[in-house]
């Protein structure tokens, strides 16, 4: 990469080369560039002026500004002479130097926020009379001699007057600007180091010139040149005035230092090489020579550079690279932790004890409501430090912002502020900066949105932060805010898997509680069904003897009149007694205590039983009862005899209880690998609903009892239960009412 | 003549049952607890002990298991007669010894009387 300063540096040399060298007429083209200089010096003016038209410091900076581009002008035309010969341009640019006296005092007395006005005005009204001896007599210019190189001009002892003039403005302002530094810190105190850097360069180089080198040479052809280091003096100035971050003047010198030795080394290797050739027996032509002594000049100053640069950054600017090197150093060692509190102290630690700091707190953000919480804190006041935040204004303005926000920054912020609503939160932010004694909000972002802040206090030495600090910081923060995410999210999965290991115990305690509740509230009920089966069953146990002893003979002969209400007595205690038993039996299956005593049977044994036992009570009513054994023995399976019987003898009572004429059939057959029972009869069938109904018990509260078929009882939801604990099928088809139904059981072989 | 230890402590139920024995030829003695069973068998020596489960203080199955530390008493045949119909309690009165296990409301005290008479007779010739 060619480097402009490089390349301008080169242009001058080779017209100084050839102003020295060869002819005259160069030296003029070059005066050419005082214009340029005139025209940057209303430029920066202009925009000086421009940032901030109300306020005095811009104004009277804008007004010693032009002032100087006029006076380079007019300098201009005095080495060049137009429409006026130069004995009246001498005069018009001693004018303007009059007039930057005084734009001068005016600039220095608001920047230095003098209130005494005498001083100016009395410079004012001395400039007056300065401007009468110029203008009308020849006590300061007493005429304009034409030299090869340009004119020369024979000052009177006017001129001496005007120096002792300008030695005391000088003077003044020196004094002035002591007193002020010693009373500064922070930004203006930066300011007022880059003002006097611009003025000192561009007195002390104009002195060289204007005085000392005509002097000693007795030569003032380079009188001119004192009109380019006015640039010093603007260029620091407005910089000082329009920045808000100054840079850091170290850096900035030892810049400057690096790139003057980098320039001066090449031009002496240039005039070494143009010695070389010159001592050639035939040496090459300048019009060779010079582009060759340009790609030369341009190759070596990249390393020329580098080397100045590694120079400079070893002993210039060593104690600004030393702490940039602890704070990177900071920026490794915080991945090392991921202790919230360890690190977090290391952070603000480091910055207190390196960039010597009073006082360094850490804000934290709290996930849920964005409130603010102090993890560390180094000299701040802890009520105060979250003071600040609770403003939720400086969260917004941050992130929106996305930099830091710098106390001494504010007042230039809130000035060119458009918003007035702005401008007072701002107001507020400041008071309470000021309050806490904060001079810095470093923002910690984690995508954009605030995690919390570092908020710094004052550097001890009184310094400004500057520019690369301010860089520094904004690397450190984006490395501290990753470094505390990750801590914080370990911390809380670490609290989780705490709090979750909690939760586990406390909600096993409780299960078990549960457990225990549960288990005595079914110890109540098991307790309540065989009390309620006692209760009833012993009054009906009484019932039953009694009656059946009393029909037995017992207790004497019975007259047949009585004994057939005796028998209805009976009946109906036995059958109250099935009741009882049925729902003694569902609540043993609901308890899960129904257990199935299995041994191996035949199911057409089983049926063979039942049959026996209930074929009278068919044939007494009429009814035709067929069992139609299988053709061969059916296999041995294992099942609840007892129950299994139940459920036979159940459906078979059944078939008769609801057939009224006709038929009941029972089938049992071996199928693939099962053994099907059916029971079909010609009664009085089932409907739809009926059939899906037929085997619900009361689990289904009201509207199972609604849909209880009258008489049918529990028996069949019973034997429902029982098939379902042998893994087997219970099932019912009907046509429909008055067209029989049939019934059929599926047991597995195996 | 068998000889029976009813132990009932429901009056009605008791009287019932030594009623219909005695009618059956049964020499009957009734006890209305776990403890006066006990103490009626120090002298009475019963071919079969019909005994009730839910009883005052001791029940029928803490009867049993005092039995069977009791010499001349473990081995009368025990047969459980109870309306406390809990597979449970059945398990643990065929675990310690009861030979049968009838719910009383199941069946007329006849039918239990031959029960029992079936019983003693199938002992008697098994001896």
């Amino acid at each position: 990469m060619v480097n402009p300063f490089l390349f301008e540096a080169l242009k001058c040399y080779n017209y100084l080369k050839k102003s020295c060298f060869s002819d005259t007429s160069i030296f003029m083209d070059i005066k050419y560039t005082i214009l340029i200089v005139a025209l940057l010096n209303f430029i920066i003016g202009l925009s000086v002026l421009f940032r901030n038209r109300k306020s005095d410091i811009n104004l009277s900076f804008a007004l010693a500004s032009f002032d100087l581009g006029l006076w380079a002008t007019s300098m201009f035309f005095y080495v060049k002479p137009f429409i006026f010969d130069s004995e009246v341009w001498i005069k018009i640019v001693y004018l303007f130097v009059i007039g930057l006296i005084v734009t001068w005092t005016y600039f220095f007395k608001i920047f230095l926020e003098i209130k005494d006005k005498r001083f100016p005005t009395l410079i004012s009204i001395v400039a007056f009379f300065f401007i009468f001896i110029l203008i009308g007599t020849d006590y300061w210019v007493k005429g304009v001699i034409t030299k090869p190189w340009g004119p020369e001009t024979i000052l009177g002892p006017a001129y001496a007057l005007f120096g002792v003039y300008t030695l005391i403005v000088m003077m003044w302002i020196t004094f002035a600007w002591i007193k002020k530094v010693s009373q500064s810190k922070g930004i203006k105190k930066m300011q007022l180091v880059y003002l006097f850097v611009g003025a000192f360069l561009y007195s002390i180089l104009t002195v060289i010139f204007d005085v000392i080198i005509p002097l000693v040479t007795g030569d003032s052809r380079f009188f001119w040149i004192s009109v380019y280091f006015s640039l010093f003096f603007v260029v620091a100035s407005a910089y000082a005035i329009i920045r808000y971050r100054l840079m850091d003047i170290r850096f900035v010198a030892g810049k400057t230092f690096v790139y003057l030795l980098s320039i001066i080394s090449i031009l002496i290797f240039s005039f070494f090489l143009m010695f070389l050739n010159n001592k050639l027996l035939v040496p090459i032509s300048i019009n060779i020579f010079a582009p060759i002594a340009t790609v030369i000049g341009i190759l070596l100053f990249q390393p020329v550079f580098q080397f100045f640069e590694q120079i400079a950054s070893k002993y210039f600017y060593y104690t600004f690279y030393s702490y940039r090197t602890v704070l990177t150093d900071l920026g490794r060692r915080l991945t090392q932790f991921l202790d919230l509190d360890r690190l977090s102290s290391l952070i603000v630690n480091t910055l207190t004890s390196t960039m010597k700091l009073d006082r360094t707190v850490i804000l934290l953000r709290e996930a849920g409501n964005g409130n603010y919480r102090i993890q560390n804190n180094v000299g701040f006041r802890e009520e105060n430090g979250i003071s600040l935040v609770k403003d939720n204004f400086l969260t917004a303005w941050l992130e929106k912002n996305q930099a830091p926000l710098v106390y001494e920054e504010l007042s230039l912020i809130i000035r060119d502020s458009s918003s007035q609503e702005e401008r007072e939160r701002l107001e507020r932010i400041k008071g309470n900066m000021k309050k806490i004694e904060a001079a810095l909000c470093l923002p910690l972002f984690i995508e954009n949105k605030i995690s919390g802040m570092i908020v710094l206090g004052n550097k001890i030495s009184g310094d400004p932060y500057s520019q690369q600090d301010i860089a520094l910081l904004n690397t450190l923060a984006n490395q501290s805010s990753v470094a505390l995410q990750n801590a914080k999210l370990y911390d809380q999965v670490h609290d989780l898997s705490e709090n979750l290991q909690e939760r586990v115990d406390i909600q096993t305690k409780e299960l078990k509680q549960a457990y225990e509740e549960l288990k005595v509230l079914d110890r109540a009920k098991s307790e309540f069904i065989s009390l309620a089966s006692h209760q009833l069953r012993t009054p009906l146990t009484a019932i039953r003897g009694y009656v059946s002893m009393i029909l037995e003979g017992s207790y004497g002969k019975l007259s047949k009149s009585a004994s057939k209400p005796l028998n209805n007595v009976l009946g109906s205690a036995e059958r109250l007694i099935r009741i009882v038993n049925d729902l003694l039996n569902i609540s043993k299956i609901e308890l899960g205590k129904m257990e199935l005593n299995k041994a191996p049977a035949r199911v057409d044994e089983l049926i063979t039983t039942c049959y026996e036992e209930m074929k009278s009570t068919a044939e007494k009513k009429g009814l035709e009862i067929i069992w139609q054994k299988p053709k061969s023995r059916l296999p041995e399976i294992e099942v609840d005899k007892l129950k299994i019987g139940q459920v036979i003898s159940n459906l078979i009572d059944n078939a008769i209880k609801y057939t009224q004429k006709g038929k009941i059939e029972i089938k049992a057959e071996k199928a693939d690998s099962v053994i099907l029972v059916s029971i079909k009869d010609t009664g009085e069938g089932l409907t739809r609903d009926e059939i899906r109904m037929v085997f619900e018990g009361f689990t289904r509260g009201a509207a199972g009892i609604a849909y209880w078929i009258e008489g049918a009882g529990l028996g069949l939801y019973i034997a429902k239960k029982y098939i379902d604990l042998h893994n087997g099928k219970i099932w019912v088809e009907s046509e429909g009412k008055g067209k029989g139904s049939a019934f059929y059981v599926e047991l597995a072989i195996k | 003549m068998y000889k029976i230890l009813i132990i009932e402590d429901e009056k009605l139920l008791s009287e019932m049952y030594e009623e219909k024995f005695s009618q059956s030829g049964f020499s009957v003695m009734v006890a209305n607890s776990a403890e006066e069973g006990f103490e009626s068998l120090k002298e009475y020596k019963p071919d079969l002990i019909l005994l009730d489960i839910l009883l005052p203080q001791e029940n029928g199955i803490q009867f049993l298991k005092r039995a069977k530390d009791i010499s001349g008493v473990s081995k009368i045949p025990v047969v459980v007669f109870s309306n406390y119909d809990d597979p449970e309690t059945k398990k643990k009165a065929s675990d310690l010894g009861a030979r049968d296990y009838l719910i009383k409301t199941n069946f007329t005290p006849s039918e239990i009387v031959e029960k029992i008479k079936d019983f003693l007779k199938k002992l008697d010739t098994s001896r």
